[in-house]
């Protein structure tokens, strides 16, 4: 697998995962329609990413993926211990962001 | 083309040695990627997807279904391509049993069409080129009854069935992968809000002896939760490493087509032949996915 699609996949399944991680943090309905925006956000870079042509040899999507499995890493973390809602959002809606921008780069290659 | 020279080149694809059965192997693999690709466009269900919208809320609009039907339609010209593949095998083996030399012509004509027509899946893997260039060269070949040119242009056409498969395979098991983590995921939702029956669990326990539990109670609920996710976990990694085995196992059985048919397109002897396709492992797959499909 390429592992720009393999960091779409991974970042969606990571976002749907933690619906009910924050569910049971208390998030409000709003942040957890913040949340569900941005999992439909991460799902459809993925199947984009699953029917498009992706070009993992280009030194931008190799960066941007490299940035999209940092800010997995990190996020898993932060889903996992911190218990400001609010600031779980704003990390995912970066992540989703550098997973957009990758799709686009790639897609326009 | 002439009968004596289909038979000819049926004789030369596949029955040219008294032991070789190359024409049942190619049918075996190229049915079974039909299959394959069917189970793959089954895994690209829908209705998965309409489930977690209604369960969690994660809207599933035009926009979604239609990038969903984009790749299935996708993987349903490759499921055509393959079948067409299977019906030209049986029908250069039939041949050689004395069969109508118009299936062979019609069977090559609808095999070099769906060559022609499929596009690059995904993810990095552009159709190669060969491909294309094989199904022109089979429709053309056939009809102009060049049975020894037409060989080895079938010959091609199994090396890039080989080399598309292989380019696609990641993407192939990205899908069925995506599909049994959503699938998982839907499920560990249900456990988690208390909406799954657990009494089946008590089964290896109560069966030998004819008995069965009563549907699980709010008291003994919590204490098989945690058993629940932990077997869900396990079945979802389970599931995962047997499509990829199973992908492999195909792909395998895609070269060894190839190989054993380039051998007798380019007139080489062929060593003993070993042991038939071990293609069990992706049928075992199909089968065990295919009843999870209404």
């Amino acid at each position: 697998m390429n592992p720009s699609v393999q960091a779409l996949e991974n970042l969606y399944f990571l976002l749907r995962s933690s619906l009910s991680t924050l569910q049971a943090q208390g998030a409000t309905p709003d942040q957890l329609d913040q949340l569900r925006t941005q999992i439909v956000l991460a799902r459809t870079n993925y199947w984009t990413a699953i029917n498009n042509i992706f070009h993992d040899d280009d030194p931008e999507v190799r960066t941007l993926t490299s940035q999209l499995n940092a800010e997995q890493l990190t996020l898993a973390a932060t889903i996992k211990n911190l218990n400001d809602v609010a600031k779980v959002i704003d990390a995912i809606t970066k992540a989703v962001d550098i997973g957009s921008q990758l799709v686009a780069k790639a897609v326009s290659l | 083309m002439t009968r004596p020279a289909l038979v000819v080149l049926s004789a030369l694809l596949f029955c040219s040695l008294s032991a070789c059965k190359v024409s049942d192997d190619a049918i075996a693999a190229s049915s079974q990627m039909t299959s394959t690709a069917s189970t793959l466009n089954d895994f690209y269900s829908i209705t998965l997807y309409e489930l977690d919208a209604v369960l969690s809320g994660i809207p599933f609009g035009d926009s979604d279904r239609k990038l969903v039907e984009t790749t299935r339609d996708e993987l349903e010209n490759r499921k055509q391509m393959a079948a067409a593949l299977t019906k030209l095998a049986a029908s250069f083996a039939t041949l050689a049993k004395n069969s109508s030399a118009g299936d062979v012509d019609k069977s090559a004509t609808a095999l070099g069409k769906e060559l022609v027509t499929i596009k690059a899946l995904p993810s990095g893997s552009p159709v190669p080129d060969a491909l294309g260039q094989a199904g022109n060269a089979i429709m053309q070949l056939v009809q102009q009854h060049d049975e020894k040119k037409a060989a080895r242009a079938m010959d091609q056409t199994l090396q890039a069935v080989g080399d598309l498969f292989e380019r696609e395979k990641p993407t192939y098991d990205s899908i069925a992968r995506t599909h049994i983590r959503q699938a998982s995921q839907v499920a560990q939702d249900l456990i988690k809000a208390n909406q799954i029956d657990f009494s089946t669990m008590f089964t290896p326990a109560l069966k030998p002896f004819s008995l069965s539990a009563l549907p699980s109670n709010p008291t003994i609920q919590p204490q098989l939760k945690q058993l629940a996710l932990s077997r869900l976990d396990t079945a979802t990694d389970t599931a995962v490493q047997k499509e990829v085995k199973a992908s492999t196992a195909m792909l395998d059985a895609l070269h060894e087509m190839s190989s054993r048919v380039h051998l007798l397109a380019t007139e080489k002897p062929m060593p003993i032949r070993g042991d038939p396709f071990s293609l069990k492992l992706v049928e075992d797959w199909v089968q065990s996915w295919a009843a999870s499909f209404i």
